[in-house]
């Protein structure tokens, strides 16, 4: 029984795939539905699709881009975030492909809606994300305005824990940037209630290893450094007990009995 | 495997096109049933996962659904419930409130002993010896639920490994119900959900 999972990240701007540098710059890498593909291909335990461009333009989901995703078939698990406004959003994207949502802008601008959102499509379907840096504290980032909100503190994770699953640590800072999340994020992080994901620079495999130690994080959340070699999933898998992460997964091997 | 042609009950949440994308991997063709008019036609049924209880409840007793698809199950139409799906066919549930369910497999819904969610990949223990199944056994399907399937014995299929004994799978006569989503536990889970098919269907 695999304790953590490891979860591929699309991140999506302008309707298209992209790298993205501390929530500030971004290179395109290609369509969305090559890389959903690629990772539902190579075995990762969960897809996170991250729209960043929907709430700031108040554009609602990309239903669109969802049902492009939904009709490629997809057997893995998929988290969509993006312009998700209210309850009746978040039942469109369960309907239209996701099986999972992320939730950003909500958390901070309209908590009104969290209950909502809880009773229409449950908890467990929901993820809370929450870009955060360390300074004298995990220090919530609200990319809109772009400032720096409070230190997110016991009592904040323990009124989201009744509307949310697990919690999104992001390290905007160093998104994008080569084995540099910063630990303290999940070290020094106010409340065990909630399950973390995290995402941000990670890139190595003892970095991984470093926070699945700390006994915090459920699901480490990994972008781009997945495209760059073919059965990175499966490489990264092979450094960790399946107690830890689950196995491998090859689709075109004799290891697959079941294809 | 013949065609069948599923019913996908839409309580107004669901993971509707994550199964029906399955099913019709699988050569199938889908309904989309949001009232008793739409049952008709239809030799098989799902309950999809992903929602509430409280609201998908609602949603079927208000469109007068529940008393159609309690009717069909019982004059032998098989009937698949996939995680929240699997919870309506309990006798009551305790998902935020105390709503009365389908009563298609006996049980009830309550929240986990620490009220924590279950996330990730699980391996199954099958309680009842079983050929079409045994290649499953100790495999791993996705599950991500914050409330459990409390029943009898008699009616427990399969438990969750290393649990302590968490439902993973319930069935009584043609009714299934799974903890887990095989829709989206890869390879594996679509060839479960097919085996799982052919089992009901030929009764």
């Amino acid at each position: 029984m695999a304790d953590a999972r490891l979860i591929g990240v699309i991140t999506v701007r302008g309707g298209i795939a992209v790298q993205s540098f501390s929530y500030e710059r971004y290179l395109p890498i290609g369509k969305p539905e090559f890389l959903a593909e690629n990772l539902d291909r190579w075995g990762v335990d969960e897809i996170l699709v991250k729209v960043v461009d929907r709430s700031k333009k108040e554009m609602g989901p990309d239903i669109d881009l969802l049902r492009r995703l939904a009709s490629l078939d997809l057997q893995t698990p998929l988290i969509y975030g993006g312009g998700i406004r209210d309850a009746q959003d978040a039942a469109t994207v369960i309907q239209n492909g996701a099986d999972r949502v992320l939730i950003d802008s909500i958390l901070t601008e309209k908590s009104y809606e969290l209950e909502a959102i809880r009773d229409c499509i449950g908890k467990q379907a929901v993820i809370g994300a929450v870009p955060v840096l360390f300074s004298d504290g995990v220090k919530w980032f609200e990319y809109k305005s772009r400032t720096i909100h409070d230190i997110v503190s016991a009592n904040m994770v323990e009124k989201l824990s009744h509307y949310l699953s697990e919690l999104l640590v992001i390290d905007f800072k160093n998104e994008g940037l080569h084995n540099s999340f910063n630990i303290k994020l999940i070290e020094k992080f106010p409340s065990d209630l909630l399950p973390l994901l995290v995402f941000g620079g990670i890139t190595e495999i003892e970095q991984k290893k470093e926070l699945l130690r700390t006994g915090m994080v459920s699901g480490l959340c990994v972008g781009n450094s997945l495209n760059y070699r073919e059965h990175a999933v499966q490489h990264i898998k092979r450094h960790f007990s399946q107690t830890l992460i689950r196995a491998p997964y090859f689709i075109e091997t004799k290891e697959n009995k079941y294809g | 495997m013949k065609k069948i042609n599923f019913g996908i009950v839409n309580y107004g949440a669901g993971n509707i096109a994550s199964v029906s994308g399955c099913l019709s991997r699988l050569g199938h063709t889908v309904t989309i049933v949001e009232s008793a008019e739409e049952l008709k036609g239809t030799n098989f049924l799902i309950l999809p996962g992903v929602g509430a209880f409280p609201t998908a409840i609602k949603f079927i007793k208000v469109n007068k659904l529940a008393q159609h698809l309690v009717a069909r199950v019982k004059l032998g139409t098989p009937i698949i419930g996939i995680c929240l799906g699997m919870h309506l066919m309990a006798t009551k549930s305790f998902e935020l409130g105390n709503n009365d369910g389908l009563n298609l497999i006996p049980g009830r819904v309550e929240p986990h002993d620490n009220g924590s969610t279950q996330i990730g990949w699980r391996p199954l223990v099958f309680r009842r010896p079983s050929e079409i199944f045994s290649t499953f056994e100790a495999q791993e399907f996705y599950f991500n639920n914050s409330y459990r399937f409390v029943t009898e014995n008699k009616y427990i299929f399969a438990t969750v490994g290393n649990s302590g004994g968490n439902v993973a799978a319930v069935k009584n006569g043609t009714a299934l119900g799974l903890q887990f989503h095989p829709e989206k536990s890869q390879n594996i889970g679509t060839a479960f959900l097919s085996r799982a098919i052919e089992s009901l269907d030929s009764g």
